[in-house]
């Protein structure tokens, strides 16, 4: 049973802080900031985008503001 | 379609329900809710037994009511078949809350996708919400006569009250589509 299908958030060539402790991944230049890709990336855009939701309606539980997101998620972008 | 570099087929298991848009998700009109009681009667229903139930649920719960997986109350529908050329009925039983506006018509429409063979049937089509955290309920009954044994085959259910569009990617698929394809 796959909770699935969910929604798509961006995660190709985000630019982020990044840890100078941290080992070179896409980018090897040693630097406050990088880009990568993945659900890494793309996760803390859907929580960005839960807790924007929330703060218009700060009563929903976590499953409404996850169907909220989900059925109003574009199939075809501008 | 493939996506990306990785060779796998691009399907609703792979982009979701599409992608996010911040501003339509604070009105979206109707919510799909789930609360901790339908989690524990989706985890009985799928065996697992008291015991393991509580490991999740930090709390005794007795399994009395079990619910079959499809049936949670989950913003997009799907199904795994067994086989490929038989004939299938499948339902799905969903329940929305009105948070958009009261004394609101929301019509159900359904769009098949590119090379879906799928029959959706929306009971009742036309949901009438009176007030604010109304809900309302309904059954979607999907069904075909085969379906394609590397592809899943989707559908859309939006509810429409003429301002919001209450989108549902609906996916019923047989074999292991999502291992890298030959072509």
């Amino acid at each position: 049973m796959k909770m699935q299908p969910d929604i798509t958030a961006p995660g190709l060539e985000i630019l982020a802080a990044n840890s100078l402790r941290a080992s070179p991944f896409y980018d090897t230049a040693y630097v406050k900031y990088s880009v990568e890709s993945g659900t890494s990336m793309s996760c803390p855009h859907a929580a960005g985008v839960a807790a924007y939701v929330k703060t218009f309606h700060p009563q929903w539980s976590p499953s409404m503001i996850k169907s909220a997101i989900m059925t109003t998620g574009k199939e075809k972008l501008p | 379609m493939n996506a990306s570099q990785s060779g796998y087929a691009s399907t609703e298991f792979a982009y979701g329900a599409g992608h996010v848009d911040p501003i339509a998700a604070t009105n979206p009109g109707l919510v799909y809710e789930i609360t901790k009681t339908d989690y524990f009667a989706f985890l009985c229903g799928m065996n697992y037994n008291k015991t393991t139930v509580k490991l999740i649920s930090g709390e005794a719960v007795t399994c009395s009511e079990k619910i079959s997986p499809r049936n949670l109350n989950y913003p997009s529908m799907s199904a795994k078949l067994s086989g490929s050329n038989i004939s299938f009925i499948v339902t799905f039983n969903r329940t929305v809350t009105n948070v958009g506006t009261p004394n609101s018509t929301y019509k159900s429409k359904v769009v098949l996708n590119h090379g879906s063979k799928l029959n959706v049937k929306v009971s009742p089509s036309v949901l009438s919400m009176k007030s604010m955290n109304e809900k309302q309920s309904f059954t979607v009954t999907v069904s075909a006569s085969e379906l394609h044994s590397e592809l899943p085959s989707s559908a859309n259910l939006i509810w429409s009250d003429g301002t919001h569009n209450v989108r549902s990617p609906i996916v019923v698929y047989t074999g292991d589509f999502s291992q890298p394809s030959s072509s």
